[in-house]
C-alpha cells in the first residue's frame, strides 16, 4: 500500500513555462512487447541477495515487497518460484504478540500497513490460520479514531490509506463487526473534493493513489453510492497523457504505478472503457526493461517490484493474455478473492 | 530508489549501519528508553530515514525522557529540508509540534514549509502541514488565511498549472465559510482570468466548478463572462480547446434540463455536435466518456419530460405516440436513480435501437413524416454502431 513516490517530487521544478504540459519523452526505441519469463525470474530472484546492502535498508517494508513479489507471480502463474513455508513463517514471527499487530520484520514495530501486506499474502497461501486473527482484529479496532478514521500505529497519523487498509483487512478475515463501518464511512466522505476525487485527510489534494483507497474502501463497505461516480470516473481518465500513460493528479508526469490506482478505481465504477485501454498497454510495456525484466516507472529508468506489480496488476485488468485475472478492489488474484470475500463493484 | 520511497543517500559504510541495526534491535527490545538509546535513533535516523521503527522508538523515548522541543523541532526540520518526500520526519515534527505548542509558531512552521516548497513546488506533505498550521493558528492569528492566499497566488504566477496551491486555495476559500460571496465572486473572476491566459490548464478549471458547485449556487450556465468567453474563442477564433468545449457542452446540457433554454432543439443540436467532435476529433481517447455524456442527457431529458407531464419532446416527436406504446409502461416504472441509470447504459441503448427499428418498420408502412428528434437518433445509432 506504500506509494508515496517520485510523484511528490516535482520533476519540472523551473519550469517557469506555463504553456508546457508535463510529458515523457518517448523518442528513444522502446520496448512493445512484454517478455513474461524475465519478469518471472526478476520477481522470483528479487531479495534474494541478502548481503544486498538494498536488501538490508529496505527491511522496513519487507512485508509489503513479499506482497507485492507473491502476487505479482501468482499473476504471471508462477507462485510455485517462491518458498510458501519460509515466508509463512517470516510472518508469523512479525506479529506483535502485544498488540496483535504485524511488522514488516521481525522485531519491528507493528503497522496498519504491513498487517494488511501480512493477510495479503496469507490469503493467497490459504494459511490465514497461521496468525493470531481475533488479535489481529483487536489491533485494527485500536486504531479507528471517534471521526471514524484510523491511525496507521498508535502514535498515528490519520490518512485514508489507512482507512482502506482497515477494511480491507477485517474483511479479509471477517471481522468487519470489530470497527463502526458508518463512522468510517463519514470519515472518508469528509474528505471528497469538489472534483469528485479525494485526497489523504479533508481538503488535501486529489491524488489517484488515494481515491484508489477510497473507492476501495467504498466498495469493500458496500458505500460506491455515496459517489460522484461520473465525475471522478473524468477526472480519472483526465489523467491519461497523449502517451498513453496516466499522472497521478494534474500536471505531473505519468507513471506506471497510476495505471493501477486509476485504472483499478475506473473498474469498481464500471469505467475502464473510459480510457484508451491499447494506448496504456503500451506505455506500460514500454515500461519493461528488457535487461533484467521487471518495470519501472517511467520509459528508461531502473525497474524495481513495486512498480512491476502494478504493471503487471493493470495488464491483467486491460485484460492481457496469460495473465490471471486480477481484483480491483484488492489487487490480489481475482480466484482467491472471491473465495473470501465479494466487495461491490459498479456494473459496465 | 527505496521502492518510491525516495532516492537513497549514497552510504558507503553498510558494515556500520549493520551494527545500528543490531543496537537497535537490543535497546527496542528491552525498551531501553535511555539518553544512549535517543542517540542511537538520531544516528540509525541520519542512515535510514525512512525506517518507521527508528521514528517510532525515538518517540517512545521523549515519551520517557526530559528533553527541549525547540532542539527536537530544529533536527527534525533539518531532515525534513534534506528529504522533504519523507512523509516520516513531517509526521514527527506534527506529532512533536502538537505535544509542545507552546514552542511554536505558525510563522517558524510556515517559513519551513516555504523553504520546500521553493524547491519543490507540488510537495503534497508540505502544502497539507500548511493548512496542519491554519487549522492550528487560525484562532490566534486571524490574518492567516488572507497572507496563505496571498502565498498560493505568488506560486499560481510562476506555475499557472500547480494543482497543490489551486487545491489550498479552495481550502482557504472553504475556511471562510459558505456565505462570503464577495470573495467567491472574487475567486471565479481570478478563475476566468487563469483560464483566458491557459485553455488548458485543468487546475483552474476545476477550481472554478468546485467555487460555482460549493459556494456559488450557480450553474454553469449562469456564469455568464466565461460563457462569453469560450463562445467567442469556439466561434470566432476557432478555438477547439478540451476543457472549452467541455465547458460548452456541460454548461448547454444544464441549461436544457434546467428547462432555461428558448431554443431547447438548437441546444440539443449542437451538444450533439460538441460531443460527437469530441469524441471522434479532438479527445478521441476519451470518446467513451463523450458518447456517455451525450446519452446521459438524453436520457436526463425524456425523464425531465416524464416528471414535467411534458407531452411534446422537442422536434414534434410525441411522447405519447412513441414512447407509451412500446416502452412507455417500463420508463413509468423505472425509478430516477443515477446510479441505476449509470449501469443502464447498455438497456438505453437497446430502448433507442428499438425504436429506431420500430419508426423504420413504420416508414416502410405509410409515409410517416420522419421529425427531427429521431433523426437525431438515427444518427447517433449509426454513429455508436460504426
Amino acid at each position: 500500500m506504500d506509494f508515496i513516490d517520485e510523484d511528490f517530487i516535482d520533476h519540472n521544478k523551473n519550469n517557469k513555462n506555463n504553456h508546457k504540459k508535463m510529458e515523457v519523452d518517448q523518442n528513444e526505441e522502446l520496448p512493445t512487447k512484454f517478455d513474461m519469463e524475465m519478469t518471472i525470474k526478476y520477481v522470483a530472484n528479487h531479495g534474494n541477495d541478502k548481503n544486498d546492502f538494498e536488501y538490508t535498508m529496505t527491511e522496513f517494508l519487507r512485508m509489503s515487497g513479499i506482497y507485492w513479489g507473491t502476487t505479482c507471480l501468482d499473476i504471471m502463474g508462477h507462485l510455485d518460484k517462491l518458498d510458501k513455508k519460509s515466508i509463512i513463517e517470516f510472518i508469523k514471527n512479525c506479529q506483535c504478540k502485544k498488540s496483535g499487530g504485524i511488522a514488516a520484520c521481525d522485531s519491528h514495530d507493528p503497522h496498519i500497513l504491513y498487517s494488511l501486506s501480512a493477510v495479503q499474502i496469507l490469503c493467497i497461501y490459504d494459511a490465514l490460520d497461521e496468525i493470531d486473527i481475533p488479535a489481529l482484529g483487536k489491533y485494527v479496532q485500536s486504531l479507528q479514531q471517534i471521526d471514524g478514521s484510523f491511525f496507521g500505529d498508535k502514535w498515528g497519523e490519520v490518512d485514508t490509506r489507512f482507512s482502506f487498509c482497515a477494511v480491507a483487512i477485517l474483511a479479509l478475515t471477517n471481522q468487519m463487526n470489530l470497527i463502526d463501518v458508518d463512522k468510517a464511512v463519514e470519515f472518508v466522505m469528509s474528505c471528497v473534493n469538489p472534483d469528485g476525487g479525494f485526497g489523504s485527510k479533508p481538503y488535501a489534494e486529489s491524488h489517484a493513489g488515494l481515491i484508489y483507497c477510497c473507492v476501495g474502501f467504498l466498495s469493500i463497505t458496500h458505500n460506491l453510492h455515496r459517489l460522484e461516480t461520473e465525475k471522478l470516473a473524468w477526472w480519472l481518465c483526465e489523467r491519461q497523457l497523449k502517451s498513453g500513460g496516466l499522472n497521478g493528479r494534474p500536471e505531473k508526469l505519468p507513471d506506471v504505478c497510476y495505471s493501477w490506482w486509476v485504472l483499478s478505481s475506473l473498474t469498481i465504477m464500471g469505467k475502464a472503457h473510459w480510457i484508451d485501454g491499447a494506448k496504456l498497454k503500451e506505455f506500460i510495456i514500454s515500461c519493461l526493461d528488457t535487461e533484467t525484466g521487471g518495470f519501472s516507472d517511467r520509459p528508461g529508468n531502473m525497474p524495481d517490484i513495486f512498480h512491476t506489480l502494478f504493471g503487471i496488476g493493470a495488464l491483467s485488468l486491460l485484460g492481457y493474455e496469460n495473465l490471471k485475472k486480477i481484483n480491483p478492489t484488492f489487487c490480489m488474484p481475482e480466484e482467491i478473492v472471491s473465495k473470501i470475500y465479494q466487495a461491490q463493484i459498479l456494473e459496465y | 530508489m527505496i521502492y518510491g520511497y525516495g532516492p537513497i543517500v549514497s552510504i558507503e559504510y553498510s558494515d556500520e549501519y549493520a551494527k545500528i541495526i543490531k543496537c537497535f534491535e537490543k535497546v527496542s527490545s528491552e525498551d531501553d528508553f535511555s539518553e544512549k538509546s535517543f542517540n542511537l535513533t538520531t544516528q540509525a535516523i541520519r542512515y535510514n530515514q525512512f525506517n518507521y521503527n527508528f521514528w517510532i522508538f525515538r518517540r517512545k523515548i521523549l515519551k520517557n525522557l526530559k528533553y527541549d522541543p525547540y532542539k527536537e523541532l530544529c533536527w527534525c526540520e533539518q531532515l525534513i529540508i534534506e528529504n522533504p518526500s519523507n512523509f516520516l520526519s513531517w509526521d514527527h515534527r506534527r506529532i512533536i509540534a502538537n505535544l509542545n505548542l507552546s514552542c511554536c509558531t505558525s510563522a517558524q512552521e510556515f517559513s519551513l514549509t516555504k523553504r520546500v516548497l521553493e524547491r519543490d513546488a507540488k510537495n503534497y506533505y508540505a502544502w497539507s502541514y500548511r493548512q496542519w498550521i491554519i487549522n492550528t493558528f487560525k484562532y490566534t492569528n486571524l490574518g492567516l488565511l488572507t497572507d496563505e492566499m496571498n502565498f498560493t497566488e505568488k506560486f499560481i504566477n510562476e506555475d499557472i498549472r500547480n494543482n497543490s496551491a489551486w487545491n489550498q486555495r479552495f481550502f482557504i476559500v472553504s475556511q471562510r465559510g459558505r456565505t462570503d460571496f464577495p470573495l467567491v465572486k472574487k475567486e471565479l473572476k481570478f478563475a476566468l482570468e487563469k483560464i483566458k491566459l491557459a485553455n488548458g490548464n485543468e487546475s483552474a478549471w476545476n477550481y472554478m466548478r468546485g467555487l460555482l458547485q460549493t459556494f456559488g449556487s450557480k450553474r454553469l450556465w449562469q456564469f455568464q463572462d466565461l460563457i462569453d468567453y469560450c463562445e467567442h474563442e469556439y466561434n470566432e477564433n476557432n478555438n477547439r480547446n478540451q476543457h472549452i468545449m467541455a465547458f460548452l457542452i456541460d454548461s448547454k446540457i444544464e441549461s436544457v434540463l434546467d428547462f432555461c433554454e428558448s431554443n431547447e432543439f438548437v441546444q440539443t443540436q449542437k451538444i450533439y455536435d460538441l460531443c460527437n467532435d469530441m469524441a471522434n476529433k479532438y479527445d478521441k481517447m476519451r470518446k467513451n466518456y463523450w458518447k456517455f455524456v451525450y446519452k446521459q442527457f438524453y436520457y436526463d431529458k425524456i425523464m425531465n419530460r416524464k416528471e414535467k407531464n411534458d407531452v411534446s419532446i422537442s422536434g414534434g416527436v410525441t411522447q405519447d405516440e412513441t414512447w407509451k406504446g412500446k416502452f412507455g409502461k417500463k420508463l413509468e416504472s423505472d425509478k430516477i436513480n443515477p446510479h441505476i441509470i449509470v449501469n443502464e447504459e447498455c438497456s438505453i441503448e437497446q430502448k433507442i435501437k428499438k425504436k429506431v427499428v420500430t419508426k423504420k418498420k413504420q416508414k416502410n408502412e405509410k409515409e410517416k413524416p420522419i421529425h427531427l428528434g429521431t433523426s437525431i437518433l438515427n444518427e447517433l445509432m449509426d454513429k455508436y454502431n460504426n
